[in-house]
């Protein structure tokens, strides 16, 4: 459901349509841009942000027509206009009435363009497959503004055109499908999956991902199963360097298994130091595990610029040629065994995940994991503020390329695999978060010139193995420095611009510059893009217990992909009218709809629904009872496990035939899930018992996975329909907008009454149905 | 108050005509508007219309010709590639394109080039308001 003009819903419902209220349709076309993200360097595009060829509107339009339901890969649209321009004042007449053929995408750049006396315009190669376009629609419009600001036009798609259709006698029809085809286009091969895991993905930290992509959930065998030769690695707290003072006690309430327990949230710290790079400023955690093979490993910090050595300790002894160069004999050290031989070292740029890779053959016995840091971070914490702080500690027995089982896990929701896809195939778009800048030595502000961040920009691409690139730095600089209009005169100024989460800048009286950020967690903070996923995605709260393997998405198209999800979890996937993916169950467990992505209510539920009246707004209805899909019972099994469940059919008219389905899977894990899939499947064949074609007129508010109300007396028509499916045609010579709502029903009335008994279903499904509608999660996009 | 005569103008090539004799009958210059009617389904539900985009409106004027200047003139201007603004006795501007021109011979003892036509044209613009006798 969407928010519309309230012009709009005033014409609606008042069924006239002529003079100012009449319907209109505008349509733009721009040079579609697919760019690739340059600051993250994660293969992700964007398809929506950062494209600067400028859209302009199509003339002469003839008619808008547009097909969208919950269930197809992309919606399709098709537009017709006519291609003839007047000949303005002054031209010299030719064989033809004014310009047929002017929008042609050829015309005059021919090389038998002087036959006709055709000279090319500024429609050159325009109306041509591949661009995008958005149609606007609405009652009534104003010529002198763009359509993207009239005020009574409301956005109703963005496409991407497939065909485009020239015919002698002066009609252009243009054919698209919606951004959908993005994900049906590109397949799940390079260069769309990278070739490379690349450096850390900070907008999908469980994961780096390359081809052949595969995806492990956090289950027990992941992380706190045994020892698998090739596969995730069990590690648990042994020690840390927090002993010779504390013991194995906490340190501001963290202790050393929060690196161990799966929860990124928590975290190990370490004691203070004075400084962060002395002699004695090392600090480490290590984990035990079954003795084996160790190929990689992962760990995630809290703070950046650390160095970390990784140790692997194997038969007695620490692996590695070299040693960290901890000074125990420094007057202020209390030997803490962090002076131990190391096997490979890294700088710690982010707070996302980092990983490891230990050489083929040296850890073959392995049974302790250590990561030691130096550099320390400055927590703000105590008189000796530098520690150091790990969120998890992981290792693998696997070599293979990123995204496969041998790192613990790199997906936690079946929503972060969606996300990635569309973000793969073009939904990417710049989201702001905090990138460290400078410390806060007590209580005055800390500040760095343009240069010294030049410098860490530079250091960050050399660790990331890129070769140099200032002006490509130069813009991380600028984007770090968001607004460069603001000056301030002290700190405080400065804590102002925290809401507005913007850098700010100072011109110093010498002509150097001070970039001041805003106070978070006792950190200067500023901000840098990184990016999120244009769309409404609920989470799924669940994950698999087993790796989706790369045969599963291999050159697959990325919607096939994402269909294979889909299925597992029963959401929806479908682009709606801004361009946006929404992934989300179907709205069908409680009474109200789910307002639309990017408007200013984008992702809250609302219970009001709209009603269509017979008396204002009902053109036609015509409904159907069916029962080819009732099935008295249905059951589900798992016949490998001995175990299943069966579900009471809905019938209104209970006849005595037994028609039962049934469906058998390995998949299925226990009783009570076979109970709830059975629930779900026998609730899907009662809303398919009473379906509803409806003919009103075209209203943008209302959007396919709505809730409407229909009210017809010949019918008996009164219940409460989901909508299925809208296909829109807006002929703008007739004059005639409508719209064709494809629906069935889920029950007679709005607040208490379901077509089904909410009570007579398991209470694994009552309660699986309490999740889906109150999940306070409703519209997360990162 | 004296006759204004019809004047046709085309501004693509910067010429004008005042008919030496105005047309004797014109149709209604003015196009309808493409309005649609449906109902609601109820028996007591209301009336729902829809406008379109105004069609162009087809137009003609008739009258007679007695001379040869008059007749070629005419015809020329009928054949003409482009449209065209005719300003009426009323002062008012119909901009047109000219389709037709369907002239008739008369027997006239005193007239030899006597004819009666009809001109055909499609309204394509809106109409200026009258001028003459307001």
């Amino acid at each position: 459901m969407r928010d519309v003009p309230t012009s709009m819903t005033a014409a609606w419902f008042s069924g006239l349509f002529i003079g100012d209220q009449r319907p209109m349709a505008r349509v733009t076309i721009q040079q579609t841009a697919l760019i690739p993200d340059e600051l993250t360097e994660t293969n992700l595009f964007m398809s929506f942000m950062g494209n600067t060829n400028l859209p302009r509107e199509l003339p002469n339009v003839k008619s808008v027509e547009w097909d969208r339901t919950v269930d197809q890969d992309a919606a399709t649209c098709t537009i017709t206009l006519y291609n003839i321009a007047p000949l303005p004042i002054g031209t010299p007449v030719t064989r033809d009435l004014d310009q047929p053929g002017y929008y042609t995408y050829n015309r005059g750049g021919t090389t038998y363009s002087e036959r006709w006396g055709h000279q090319e315009n500024e429609w050159s190669n325009f109306i041509m497959p591949d661009q995008t376009i958005r149609t606007f629609e609405g009652y009534g419009f104003d010529p002198d503004i763009a359509p993207e600001s009239d005020p009574h036009l409301v956005q109703t798609g963005v496409w991407l055109i497939d065909d485009v259709d020239y015919t002698h006698d002066g009609l252009i029809t243009i054919t698209c499908r919606d951004y959908g085809r993005l994900l049906i286009d590109q397949i799940a091969f390079p260069p769309v999956v990278p070739f490379e895991a690349g450096d850390k993905n900070d907008l999908f930290p469980e994961g780096m991902y390359s081809y052949p992509v595969s995806f492990v959930g956090p289950s027990e065998h992941a992380v706190g199963g045994s020892t698998t030769s090739g596969g995730p690695i069990a590690l648990t707290y042994d020690a840390s360097s927090n002993e010779p003072y504390v013991g194995d006690g906490p340190v501001y309430g963290h202790v050393g298994k929060d690196a161990f327990d799966s929860d990124e949230a928590s975290y190990w710290l370490s004691i203070g130091n004075s400084r962060p790079d002395a002699g004695y400023s090392f600090e480490w955690v290590q984990g035990r595990m079954k003795a084996g093979p160790v190929r990689k490993v992962r760990f995630r910090t809290r703070g950046t610029g650390y160095k970390a050595f990784i140790g692997i300790y194997q038969n007695g002894k620490w692996l590695g040629d070299h040693t960290v160069p901890y000074d125990p004999n420094h007057p202020t050290s209390a030997p803490n065994g962090s002076n131990q031989k190391y096997v490979a070292s890294t700088v710690v740029t982010s707070e996302g995940w980092h990983e490891v890779t230990i050489p083929e053959g040296l850890a073959t016995n392995a049974t302790l994991v250590r990561v030691t840091f130096t550099s320390l971070w400055n927590s703000g914490l105590g008189p000796y503020k530098y520690r150091a702080a790990v969120r998890e500690l992981t290792a693998s027995g696997s070599a293979t390329a990123h995204g496969d089982a041998g790192l613990g896990y790199n997906y936690k929701d079946y929503t972060d695999i969606i996300k990635l896809f569309c973000a793969w195939a073009g939904f990417f778009w710049p989201r702001s978060i905090a990138f460290m800048v400078g410390e806060v030595p007590g209580d005055e502000p800390y500040y760095e010139t343009a240069e010294l961040v030049r410098e860490r920009v530079a250091a960050i691409r050399e660790n990331r193995g890129l070769p140099p690139d200032p002006a490509s730095d130069e813009i991380w600089v600028q984007r770090i420095f968001y607004d460069q209009t603001h000056t301030i005169g002290d700190a405080r100024d400065a804590i102002d611009f925290e809401a507005s989460n913007m850098g700010v800048e100072e011109l110093l009286s010498d002509g150097m510059k001070r970039y001041w950020g805003y106070v978070k967690d006792d950190r200067w903070t500023m901000t840098i893009d990184i990016g999120r996923v244009w769309g409404d995605f609920m989470q799924t709260g669940t994950y698999g217990p087993a790796e989706l393997t790369p045969d599963i998405f291999d050159k697959k198209p990325l919607m096939d992909c994402i269909a294979y999800i889909r299925d597992i979890v029963g959401f929806l996937f479908y682009v709606d009218e801004l361009g946006g993916a929404v992934w989300r169950p179907p709205n069908v467990y409680s009474v109200g709809n789910w307002m639309l992505t990017g408007s200013e209510r984008a992702g809250e539920r609302t219970r009001r629904m709209i009603s269509i009246d017979e008396r204002q707004t009902l053109l036609s209805l015509g409904a159907k009872l069916s029962s080819r899909n009732i099935r008295e019972r249905t059951f589900i099994a798992n016949l490998v496990g001995r175990f299943g469940a069966m579900a009471k059919g809905y019938n209104p008219n209970p006849t005595g035939i037994r028609r039962v389905g049934g469906w058998s899977d390995q998949r299925f894990v226990s009783e009570e899930e076979c109970r709830l899939m059975a629930d779900m499947i026998a609730l899907r064949q009662l809303f398919s018992y009473r379906t509803d074609s409806v003919v009103i007129p075209g209203y943008p508010a209302i959007q396919p996975d709505d809730q409407v109300r229909i009210f017809e007396a010949v019918t008996s028509e009164g219940f409460i329909h989901y909508v299925k499916g809208i296909a829109s045609s807006n002929d703008l010579e007739a004059g005639e907008w409508t719209y064709n709502l494809s629906t069935h029903w889920l029950g007679e009335r709005p607040f208490d009454k379901w077509a089904f008994t909410p009570d007579d279903l398991a209470p694994e499904t009552q309660q699986f149905i309490d999740y889906l509608t109150n999940s306070p999660t409703r519209a997360v996009d990162l | 108050m004296a006759v204004q005569r019809w004047v046709f103008t085309d501004n693509h090539n910067a010429e004008a005509w005042t008919v030496p004799q105005n047309p004797a009958q014109m149709s209604s210059p003015f196009a309808e508007k493409a309005v649609s009617m449906r109902t609601s389904t109820a028996v007591d539900g209301q009336v729902i219309l829809f406008e379109g985009n105004t069609p162009a409106h087809q137009w003609d004027f008739s009258g007679s010709i007695r001379t040869p200047a008059h007749y070629a003139e005419l015809k020329r201007w009928v054949e003409k590639k482009n449209r065209i603004v005719i300003t009426d006795h009323f002062g008012r501007t119909i901009p047109c394109y000219l389709i037709g021109f369907a002239p008739e011979p008369k027997r006239s003892l005193n007239v030899y080039w006597r004819h009666d036509y009809t001109v055909k044209a499609i309204v394509c613009g809106p109409i200026g308001a009258p001028t003459v006798g307001v």
